[in-house]
């Protein structure tokens, strides 16, 4: 499932068509996005500031996944490796997914909505159908246990995102299903319906 | 060898030190797994489901048979408690590496097991002694033992088929679950209640028995950190262990062993409770994952133990002249997400940097490249440190882990280096609950996010001329050298 970088970005600020010594990067790094001035010093040294900090950094590269880092004149050896849009950087045992916050926010650009809450019946890893609980048709609600999905040898109950009806479902006991696959779709209760089931007046 | 991963891995290695040839047998998802490249021979057992490949004992004979085996290994998990498997190795003629059937029916069956050790005096945990298949007669039960109780799968071990259930109505789908795990690992479901007992500590007895009646125990070993009933870290000695205690429950493991009338290699596990007392658990009638810190405490090979035991050779030791030296923890990597309640993580590995030094062993079933595959156990590795004492034992460990590089898969190395680096780990207050006590919402202390940043944007920098020199064409996609040419100068 390797996600390839495709399309040009737009280099932001084009300082960095300008193709002198300076880029601008922001970074994302679990939920928060870092900015960061990198400007190259030498062959093997760049400089890295923000508002908070500046970095002197000296580096090695060792092998495509192993850089030796001087950070203003601390070692670290960073094993690093990309998985999809992002790196996972590991740095003494603790690894540190980073991605490019700009490409990322092309990419959203792309999409139809974000999801903030998650509203499909979907793994949360690659596994398989041990048990389906409903059937076309069942009403279901939120909450309530639709599927049961295993993971070597670990069982995940997904549930309903909401309230509604079964419209279909998707998969079949024994299927291999991955991350984003739609086990069973739900039309959710639509807003009459819950009116109807809150006291009237 | 009728297993797969780092444990079929390790037992090859002393077979081969012992002049034994080795055959491996694998499904389609392991075609490219650790133990068929390092063994002698490998055959092809079937499709990635278990129960078409490793659980499918007409194909594991039919393997031996073919390659001319005379004795089969057959690891932990799998067919390795299953009494039906060592019954028919012995019909074929075969030797079966661990207990005779009729023992690992009595005690596979954890119901029998508790009559059975009952009867010797050892002390048992409040339960019941038969497993039961109708739900309402097992609420039932529950009400009498009373909540939280503790649903077990009759043929259980390593976590599989437990349920703790604190409240009645939990109770009907916490037994369907767990008998439905049951069913799929030990093809089955029966399931039984024992008391829950809250802060226990899980002290467990390695034993070995040979065929002229002669049965000693090699310690014991601490295995109380646990998530999901599995246990993550051990150590030998306990921290708690006397030398007045260990002579008592090591006392009452030769006595569980010899009552069962146990052969080879096996595991007496107790619950220790907070005022000291101990009950009787489960035997395990294997080769124990954690096997290897006995190993490094007492110099002694286990495995070449079980393969002397199963040729009929006596044991070249007594309990007098075994002794054990300095302190031993394992800590087991598996591929999950401790971040995400510990959910697994199936995927490419992408890069392995294992660790090495003075007293440091490393069993693995992984690679650079190597697919772990979604159908089996997620334990990667096991990770061993060996030293003079605890304290010193616990900072080569830390050490070891943080050398412990595992990229394209989750691991619990960031989880297990806190767990070790805590206080309440260090003054040895290690009962069951000590992740959910200690680490119930961890997260890892990501003070290098300086560091990794810059090694990000080197990586971006870099990362064309980096694939030149590789030779070959890994980085895919634009780059600011290949968008906008070299730096300016």
């Amino acid at each position: 499932m390797s996600v390839h970088r495709h399309g040009k970005r737009s280099a932001p600020g084009d300082v960095k068509s300008e193709r002198n010594k300076y880029m601008e990067y922001r970074l994302k790094i679990g939920e928060n996005a870092i900015s960061f001035h990198a400007e190259k010093k030498g062959d093997h040294s760049i400089t890295l500031s923000n508002n908070n900090c500046l970095l002197n950094v000296e580096y090695t590269v060792i092998s495509k996944h192993h850089l030796h880092l001087l950070v203003n004149g601390s070692p670290v050896n960073v094993y690093l490796a990309q998985e999809g849009n992002a790196k996972t950087m590991m740095i003494r045992g603790i690894p540190y997914s980073i991605s490019d916050a700009d490409i990322l926010d092309t990419r959203a650009r792309g999409k139809k909505k974000s999801q903030a809450v998650p509203q499909d019946i979907t793994p949360p890893m690659p596994a398989v159908v041990v048990r389906i609980l409903v059937s076309k048709g069942d009403s279901v609600r939120q909450g309530e246990s639709v599927i049961v999905v295993e993971s070597m040898k670990m069982e995940t109950t997904l549930t309903a995102p909401f309230g509604g009806k079964v419209r279909t479902v998707n998969v079949a006991q024994g299927d291999k299903v991955m991350p984003g696959q739609i086990l069973i779709d739900i039309d959710k209760d639509d807003e009459a319906s819950i009116k109807d089931a809150s006291p009237s007046g | 060898m009728a297993n797969r991963g780092e444990i079929a891995r390790r037992v090859m290695k002393t077979c081969r030190e012992m002049g034994i040839a080795t055959v491996a047998v694998y499904s389609d998802a392991d075609r490219k797994a650790v133990h068929v490249l390092k063994a002698d021979q490998a055959v092809f057992l079937g499709n990635s489901d278990p129960a078409e490949s490793y659980l499918n004992i007409d194909r594991i004979i039919a393997a031996a048979k073919q390659t001319g085996a005379e004795a089969i290994h057959p690891g932990y998990g799998f067919l390795a408690e299953n009494p039906l498997f060592a019954e028919r190795c012995e019909k074929e003629g075969l030797v079966f590496i661990g207990p005779p059937s009729r023992v690992i029916r009595e005690l596979g069956d954890k119901t029998v097991a508790r009559r059975t050790v009952a009867g010797s005096g050892v002390p048992v945990i409040p339960g019941m002694n038969r497993p039961e298949s109708d739900y309402e007669i097992l609420a039932r039960e529950a009400e009498k033992i009373g909540y939280a109780v503790l649903i077990k799968a009759a043929a259980g071990g390593g976590g599989k088929g437990m349920r703790v259930v604190t409240s009645p109505k939990d109770f009907h789908e916490a037994c369907v679950s767990a008998s439905s795990e049951a069913k799929r690992a030990f093809s089955d479901g029966s399931i039984y209640l024992e008391k829950y007992l809250s802060r226990p500590r899980h002290v467990e007895f390695q034993i070995v028995a040979d065929t002229h009646g002669h049965v000693i125990h090699l310690f014991e070993r601490e295995c109380s950190i646990q998530r999901r009933h599995q246990k993550i870290i051990e150590e030998t000695p306990s921290p708690i262990m006397t030398p007045e205690l260990r002579e008592r429950m090591g006392a009452a493991a030769v006595a569980v062993a010899k009552a069962s009338g146990y052969v080879n290699a096996g595991t007496v596990e107790f619950l220790v409770d907070q005022e000291g007392k101990f009950y009787f658990l489960e035997v395990n009638t294997r080769l124990q994952v954690e096997h290897p810190i006995t190993e490094m405490i007492t110099g002694l090979d286990i495995v070449r133990i079980q393969l002397e035991v199963a040729s009929g050779n006596p044991l070249p030791f007594t309990q007098e002249n075994v002794k054990s030296r300095g302190h031993a923890i394992e800590c087991r990597i598996y591929a999950e997400d401790a971040e995400k309640g510990f959910y697994p993580s199936p995927g490419k590995i992408i890069y392995v940097q294992e660790p090495s030094g003075p007293g440091i062993r490393n069993d693995s079933g992984i690679y650079s490249g190597f697919q772990v595959p979604v159908e089996y156990d997620p334990i990667l590795s096991k990770l061993i440190a060996y030293a003079e004492d605890r304290n010193q034992a616990i900072m080569r460990m830390i050490q070891a882990l943080e050398d412990y590089v595992i990229l394209g898969v989750k691991t619990p190395v960031p989880f297990l280096i806190d767990i070790l680096k805590s206080e309440a780990f260090a003054r040895g207050d290690t009962f069951t609950d000590f992740i959910d006590t200690h680490f119930a919402d961890w997260k890892p202390n990501r003070s290098e996010a300086d560091a990794a940043c810059a090694a990000f944007i080197i990586d971006e920098l870099t990362r064309v001329r980096t694939s030149m020199a590789d030779g070959g064409p890994e980085r895919v996609g634009s780059s600011p050298w290949q968008t906008l040419g070299p730096w300016g100068r």
